[in-house]
């Protein structure tokens, strides 16, 4: 049609982006590591901080961790009160992330995993008898699913910024009131084992040092704090937390 | 040795479990440095002639009592638990032939798993662990367990007592399932069921006799219930 002026351009399909991270990348920092076993800042007893630093050194050559979106197709992204419509999958956030999502053009799923490598050797670890170092270990996986989960959305960020657009926080299922069953109809929205990630049955994701969710990117959306305050599940961990904060 | 002295060794002893110390070369903690551990004080009182079973009932199950009590009030956490664990352990490599040869019997026998479908293992280790601790036998499952194999570990064990671990709220069914099944086939089983997502309605609502939040919870239950 001639003179009628196209919106530049997003592009109408998907786009997809996997990042294999180095052990570098992710910048593990001691501190959140403590913290995640439960001592405040600089309370941690020498033997742990030494354990964990002995877990950090042992476990590099191992840790194969990965994390990827897909940015779903634009024009497909129904809102609801208490869901959100994508590629015809109607997602049950429920309220609390319908509100934050609210606004977006489009939605990215996330995946962000430690890697098979180091699941298999924390498995041997379970087997050998000494439990401090196992417990650090479970620390040390999560934090790096946890900082694997960051890269993705800091990732996003910037690529979405290219485009002209916005992202929110991340949101995964099991938090905020989003029923974790709904994990199966996020992953129908993933290509086949993306970042080697796959669900069980029971929605259990394998291997289990992995992080799912997703983010929405528009031109007027904000990163905002949980909103916690319409949240019924008082013992979340996240209550309260800033995105991204240890 | 004297009387007096036996209860300083057991006082010291429980101290040592309680903070962690495992032997004399053990670094940790920083100002036991030096000094003997739960390893070199358990053989000094087992070669005074003290009886084992004072042993561990006076010394080594008040020191893991003590952790565990900081624990639930956040003072202390897992790592710290553990390290008592530890010590426990080194002081238990010199009973254990005790255990054997029956002159210490074990309070009863205490089966954990993760519920099938579900592969979380360290927090039902942990419990596992304590429960140890605590002078109980425990075998433990391992994760992804049947509701079957449940079963026929209760039925080689009379007189255990059940406890389940899941940490998804999709897991959960499972173990209204494994709950529901053990009710069936060996009702007398007394069945605490734990985990991140795992309520006391939950528990109630599942037929479990008792919900814990932690290990010390798995504990409590035992003494209330089960054992010798
Ligand atoms: C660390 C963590 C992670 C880490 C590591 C997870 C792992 N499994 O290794 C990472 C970041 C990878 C992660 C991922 C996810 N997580 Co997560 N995670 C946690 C967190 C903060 C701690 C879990 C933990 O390992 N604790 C340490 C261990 C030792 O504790 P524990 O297993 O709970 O066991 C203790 C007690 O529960 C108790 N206990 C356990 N079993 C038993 C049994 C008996 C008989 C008794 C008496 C006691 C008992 O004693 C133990 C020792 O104190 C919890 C929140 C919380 N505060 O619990 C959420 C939590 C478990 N996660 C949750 C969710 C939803 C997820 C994800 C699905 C999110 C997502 N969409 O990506 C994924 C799932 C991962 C997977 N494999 O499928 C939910 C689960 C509830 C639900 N909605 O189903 C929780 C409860 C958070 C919440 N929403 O409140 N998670």
């Amino acid at each position: 049609m001639k003179g009628r002026a196209m919106k530049p351009s997003v592009p109408m399909s998907r786009t997809i982006r996997t990042m294999y991270l180095e052990f570098g990348e992710l910048a593990l920092r001691m501190e959140r590591i403590e913290n995640a076993l439960g001592y405040p800042l600089r309370s941690a007893p020498p033997v742990v901080s030494a354990g964990i630093a002995d877990v950090l050194r042992e476990c590099e050559p191992r840790v194969e961790a990965a994390c990827g979106y897909v940015l779903l197709q634009p024009g497909r992204t129904r809102m609801g009160e208490r869901s959100i419509e994508v590629e015809g999958v109607s997602l049950s956030t429920g309220g609390t992330i319908a509100a934050c999502l609210r606004g977006v053009d489009r939605l990215a799923v996330f995946v962000a995993t430690a890697g098979w490598k180091f699941h298999e050797w924390f498995e041997r670890l379970s087997r050998e008898p000494d439990p401090l170092r196992y417990v650090i270990a479970d620390a040390v996986g999560s934090e790096i699913a946890e900082r694997a989960a960051e890269i993705v959305e800091e990732t996003l960020r910037t690529d979405a910024a290219l485009l002209g657009m916005q992202v929110t926080s991340r949101y995964s299922p099991g938090y905020c009131g989003w029923p974790l069953s709904d994990q199966r109809l996020l992953f129908s929205l993933l290509p086949p084992v993306f970042c080697g990630v796959t669900l069980t049955e029971t929605v259990f994701m394998v291997p289990e040092k992995s992080v799912s969710g997703v983010i929405g990117i528009g031109e007027r959306v904000e990163r905002k704090v949980y909103d916690c305050g319409s949240c019924p599940d008082v013992l979340c961990d996240r209550r309260w937390k800033r995105p991204g904060a240890p | 040795m004297e009387e007096r002295e036996i209860a300083e060794t057991l006082e010291r002893l429980a101290e040592c479990v309680e903070r962690g110390k495992a032997d004399a070369s053990s670094l940790h903690p920083v100002d036991l440095r030096g000094r003997d551990g739960a390893e070199e004080l358990t053989r000094l009182l087992l070669e005074a002639g003290v009886p084992p079973a004072r042993i561990l009932d006076e010394g080594l199950i008040p020191g893991m009592g003590r952790i565990g009590e900081k624990f639930r009030e956040k003072q202390v956490f897992v790592p710290d638990v553990l390290l008592a664990a530890r010590a426990m352990h080194a002081a238990m490599n010199h009973l254990r032939p005790f255990f054997r040869s029956r002159a210490i019997v074990t309070r009863g026998t205490f089966i954990i798993g993760t519920v099938f479908g579900d592969l979380h293992d360290i927090g039902k280790k942990l419990v596992a662990m304590v429960v140890e601790g605590s002078g109980w036998d425990v075998v433990d499952l391992g994760v992804n367990v049947e509701p079957e194999r449940f079963v026929a570990e209760v039925r080689s064990r009379p007189g255990a007592v059940v406890g389940l671990s899941a940490l998804l709220t999709t897991t959960m069914p499972n173990m209204r399932t494994t709950v529901a099944v053990l009710k069936e086939t060996t009702p007398c089983t007394p069945v605490i069921v734990g985990g991140a997502p795992v309520t006391p309605e939950f528990a109630a609502t599942i037929g479990a006799d008792a919900y814990g939040a932690d290990p010390y919870a798995a504990v409590e239950f035992l003494h209330r219930v089960g054992g010798s």
